[in-house]
């Protein structure tokens, strides 16, 4: 997580104070392990676009296939979705 | 009492509570009794990330320490309008990010209900000016709670609007899709009134949906009104639940229909908060670099005074977020990470919707526990995050959400209730509201409040 820390701290020209860096590095730690908990993104065959597939407890899975607009832009490709109806 | 005098009394009340950090000393309006308008001379304290014409707009950081706004937001504009006035801006976590304005580079914001606990954040100094009496209204912003956190920690009323349904011209940007300003009262008329005059269209927003709002009457007949509540109070303290029972009880109590709903993502919904708010932090912040905005650092080349800038003018928070928001949009990771996050989000907004084709409203508790002691959370930054667990569902969908002040814990802090409804229907929030506090006396006001 330090080499993660440290890239994006010269990605976002931010010069790191020593002493706060653990307090970081717990941050990112933490929230990656909570994101990465939820579930994972899928290719089913039975649905057209991607779908999330959404881990609800231990043992069961609830799929969801939401209306997403996918864009690719020239260097980056981005998921939008539709904020208000 | 004249506009001055008024000044010098919240200057002495503030001095135990730590809720403003500027006062307007050179006051030029006239005074009281002599404007007109909706809200003739209500006086409003103004959250310090919401420019106001020569007023210190410093978002609480040492970045803009010294800068001073050179207009007025729309929000501004119209309630000047109307007849309010403005008598400082109030502190706050540093650029909005935070839940207990400990995050603010200048000073420390005491709950004015208890000394010993934050007031909440990040308009927590908004929340504690109206709490400690020293205004009855002010504006603050909401980006995942920001509003309705430190509403329910402080016993008022606080509103988020539908996302684009008040301009955000003149806001200092956190994360532009979630950002939305709303008023925080003693008072849900106060607030209804001040929400009337703010929404509506504004040119200078694109994101602005252009709705006005007209004040409502009270809901007489609660037999057509659907309501969906959560079974699933894991994680919540006692006297909350209590208290989101009781609530629930008085809604069926005037007749409404209720019935449980499962809820997917309360608590999982904040990380993927985390990761789009802090994607887009990371992006509008990039600004703030000592060479086109901000405090200005040292260094030989152009480069090392921007890392200077930024590393002593960023506090903590600030950093955390900027770099988690540079690592999830950075290569090989805005796929895994942020891509997800965005399908999660409209998944969370598909189901939402789902959900308002049944119901009119859902209830929520607004925090999972009263107010917490200073210092609770300095080590450990997700205890903190997952506070937000009631409020972020609003955000990531951009649907109103109220919390009002619905009774005490064992330990006489208030706590809040949070009511939502679909996209742009505040009147359903206020109408209902309206209708309980005429069958049950106005919230906030009640023996079990006070």
């Amino acid at each position: 997580m330090r080499k993660h820390l440290e890239k994006a701290a010269k990605l976002a020209r931010i010069a790191l104070n020593e002493e706060e860096v653990p307090a970081i590095e717990q941050a990112f730690v933490g929230l990656m392990a909570h994101f990465e908990h939820l579930g994972t993104i899928e290719d089913l065959p039975e649905m057209k676009r991607k779908a999330v597939r959404l881990r609800t407890d231990e043992t069961a899975v609830t799929d969801y296939q939401p209306d997403w607009e996918e864009r690719e832009t020239k260097d980056q490709a981005l998921v939008i979705p539709r904020v208000m109806d | 009492m004249t506009k001055k005098q008024i000044i010098e009394e919240i200057q002495s009340k503030d001095q135990t509570i730590g809720a403003f950090l500027s006062l307007d000393q050179d006051v030029r309006e006239a005074d009281p009794g002599q404007s007109a308008g909706r809200l003739a001379d209500l006086a409003m304290a103004i959250k310090d990330n919401i420019a106001v014409k020569d007023h210190p707009l410093t978002c609480a950081s040492k970045m803009l320490k010294d800068h001073r706004a050179g207009y007025d937001a729309t929000v501004i504009e119209r309630l000047r309008q109307a007849g309010a006035w403005f008598v400082g801006k109030t502190n706050m976590d540093e650029f909005a990010m935070g839940g207990s304005t400990e995050n603010s580079a200048f000073q420390k914001t005491k709950n004015p209900k208890d000394l010993s606990c934050v007031p909440g954040g990040s308009s927590g100094g908004s929340a504690a000016a109206v709490a400690g009496g020293m205004v009855s209204a002010s504006l603050g912003s909401d980006t995942g709670g920001s509003i309705r956190q430190p509403a329910a920690y402080c016993g008022i009323v606080g509103l988020k609007p539908t996302y684009g349904r008040v301009s955000r011209y003149g806001l200092v940007a956190f994360a532009s899709s979630f950002d939305q300003i709303g008023p925080m009262t003693t008072t849900l008329e106060e607030c209804e009134s001040i929400f009337s005059v703010i929404a509506g269209e504004d040119q200078r927003d694109p994101t602005c949906m252009g709705k006005a709002y007209s004040v409502q009457t009270p809901l007489k007949d609660f037999s057509q009104l659907k309501v969906g509540f959560l079974s699933d109070l894991s994680g919540v303290a006692p006297d909350v639940a209590k208290a989101y029972q009781a609530f629930c009880q008085e809604l069926s109590d005037a007749g409404a229909k209720l019935e449980e709903i499962e809820f997917v993502l309360p608590q999982e919904a904040v990380s993927v908060y985390y990761v789009l708010s802090s994607a887009e932090a990371s992006s509008n912040l990039g600004r703030f670099d000592g060479i086109r905005y901000g405090m200005r650092g040292q260094g030989e080349t152009v480069e090392a005074v921007m890392r200077d800038s930024r590393g002593r003018g960023f506090g903590l928070e600030v950093k955390r977020r900027v770099l988690f928001g540079t690592h999830v949009l950075s290569a090989g990771y805005q796929d895994q990470v942020y891509k997800k996050a965005q399908r999660y989000r409209a998944m969370l907004r598909a189901k939402m919707k789902d959900l308002f084709a049944i119901y009119d409203l859902l209830l929520m508790p607004t925090t999972p526990t009263p107010a917490f002691e200073f210092g609770a959370h300095n080590d450990d930054p997700m205890a903190m995050y997952l506070e937000d667990a009631f409020t972020v569902p609003a955000s990531l969908t951009g649907i109103p959400a109220i919390s009002i002040p619905y009774g005490k814990s064992q330990q006489g802090l208030p706590i809040g209730m949070q009511v939502m409804a679909s996209h742009g229907k505040e009147e359903t929030i206020f109408s209902v509201l309206k209708g309980l506090e005429e069958k049950f006396g106005v919230f906030g006001r009640r023996d079990s409040d006070v």
